[in-house]
């Protein structure tokens, strides 16, 4: 037992030798061995790569041969060395030089070693050169900085372009109605004044003048209800689905014939969301679905939801004209229309309204149909947003 | 239309001819377009309400029963004359209605800050306007009591 314990004494101090032996030709760290005055009885291979001074050269000088003058002045060395001795261990970053004038940022941790009378016998002082970690991080700074500026100026450029945007849809919505009304305004007076020499062609044309007016009139509108919809934001308040379906319907239907419609209504959950926004949503949808039954001879429409483990999915459901799912992916785009304007009429804009509310409100929105077999258009509006 | 500028009921304030020509029309079907004098951009406005320019010769003081004022046109605005008339003793009590082709907010907001009296989106459909255009020159004509002078 006892020979096994020498024996494992003797290993741990050949364990240490081999350590210390790593430790001395180990490059990447500069290892110097102060005395108590701070001045170099050792130094390994490490110090003389990174500070490029051999042993003969330096063994024997202070510590502060490695400092730049204005710190000596400061009497930095000196306070180095008695913030190691007060703390034991003391660490910091600062700018050495090489032995041919060359800086590099340096990472130094001076290490006191006591007597057996907890007096100072000497001092381990260990430098790492970090200037290629020192680079990368300004250069990580530099580009982060950079980053930061792109995106300020980025974001101004939106400013910027939206302001544009903005000053467009004025423009559109004064300019292009004033040439419009007066071409509506002339056509009027021809029909007033001039009518009667009119042969039926004439006037026939003329009125589609005036139809087309009216139409162009329309999509003036909507142009500018979808920009400024893209534009709002939306406030969140909790709406009472119920009532503006009802309301909804009480107007579209101001211009039917009520009572060949047959409209059920399920109970319909409230939502959170913006109220002028949402109604938006149900009028085109409700809109449609009143549109494209009008010319079946039982026109029905169906609103209610489904609940789909807690999301409320409503929907629009109606038995007229439909769609063909082939030309889906055309359905919810800007001034896209499936049906041609002497079948149905429109703008080609309700449904890319629609899902543009529902998106700002992070929903869904989405249809199917088969042609001739009726609609139906789904949407929800997550509780949360 | 009238040639006596200091008995103008109606100041119609629009650069646009076909504009003008339609509105004068309406109200000239309810003959509310015998007292009316139109004007084609805001300095002209300005001008005749003022009596200043071209109409430095006419009594400021015959204020018109209400001024038809469109926003957007060269030189100087509408929204720049409503807040011209606005800001001034003489010309504040007259009755001003704003008729612009957008439904734009920011307009509307600035002018009944400014203390627009009425403020109208002409309607692209020309039946419409029409209505529009004779009841506003009726209700401002002959119902509005105007201040006395």
């Amino acid at each position: 037992m006892i020979f096994s314990t020498q024996s494992k004494a003797f290993k741990n101090l050949q364990v240490q030798e081999d350590l210390f032996r790593v430790f001395l030709d180990f490059s990447d760290y500069a290892v110097l061995m102060l005395d108590s005055k701070g001045y170099i009885v050792s130094w390994n291979k490490g110090a003389e790569y990174i500070y490029g001074y051999t042993t003969a050269e330096i063994i024997e000088k202070h510590i502060s041969h490695f400092y730049t003058q204005a710190e000596i002045e400061k009497g930095m060395p000196e306070q180095d060395l008695k913030n190691a001795k007060e703390k034991g261990r003391y660490e910091r970053e600062s700018i050495r030089h090489k032995k041919d004038g060359t800086p590099f940022s340096a990472n130094t941790i001076l290490t006191a070693v006591f007597d057996e009378d907890g007096g100072i016998a000497s001092f381990a002082n260990i430098t790492r050169d970090i200037s290629v970690q020192k680079k990368l991080e300004e250069e990580n700074k530099l580009l982060n900085d950079q980053l930061e500026e792109k995106v300020k100026a980025r974001t101004q450029e939106l400013a910027i372009v939206n302001k544009e945007l903005e000053a467009f849809s004025y423009s559109v919505s004064h300019d292009l109605r004033t040439p419009l009304r007066a071409i509506s305004g002339y056509s009027m007076i021809l029909k007033e004044d001039y009518e009667s020499q009119l042969d039926d062609e004439g006037k026939r044309i003329l009125n589609v003048i005036l139809d087309n007016t009216t139409m162009m009139g329309e999509l003036i509108d909507d142009l500018l209800s979808f920009s400024k919809m893209s534009r709002l934001e939306a406030v969140h308040e909790s709406i009472n689905m119920n009532k503006i379906v009802q309301s909804c319907i009480h107007d579209l239907l101001k211009k039917e014939n009520q009572d060949q419609y047959n409209i059920t209504i399920h109970p319909l959950p409230n939502c959170k969301g913006d109220p002028s926004m949402l109604r938006q949503v149900w009028l085109n949808l409700v809109g449609n679905a009143l549109k494209y039954t009008s010319k079946k001879s039982k026109p029905a429409v169906e609103v209610g939801t489904i609940d789909d483990s807690g999301k409320n999915i409503y929907y629009v459901k109606d038995n007229g004209a439909g769609f063909d799912m082939k030309y889906y992916d055309k359905l919810f785009g800007v001034f896209q229309r499936l049906h041609r304007q002497d079948e149905f009429e429109g703008t080609g804009l309700g449904l890319a309204l629609a899902k543009r509310i529902v998106s700002k409100h992070s929903g869904e929105i989405w249809g199917e149909a088969s042609p001739g077999n009726g609609a139906t258009f789904y949407f929800y509006i997550p509780k949360t947003i | 239309m009238n040639n006596n500028l200091n008995e103008v009921e109606i100041l119609l304030v629009e650069d646009n001819l076909s504009d003008a020509e339609l509105i004068i029309r309406s109200l000239k079907k309810v003959n509310l377009a015998n007292h009316l004098v139109h004007v084609k951009d805001g300095v002209e406005a300005l001008e005749f309400i003022f009596a200043t320019g071209v109409y430095a010769g006419r009594e400021q003081k015959n204020i018109p029963k209400v001024i038809l004022l469109d926003i957007k046109m060269p030189r100087i605005n509408g929204i720049e004359v409503l807040r011209q008339i606005k800001s001034n003793e003489v010309t504040k009590a007259i009755p001003v209605v704003i008729m612009t082709s957008s439904k734009e907010e920011k307009d509307i907001i600035v002018s009944y800050k400014l203390g627009v009296n009425s403020f109208v989106v002409k309607p692209v459909d020309f039946n419409s306007f029409a209505k529009a255009v004779s009841e506003l020159g009726m209700y401002w004509v002959l119902i509005n009591q105007p201040p006395l002078k």
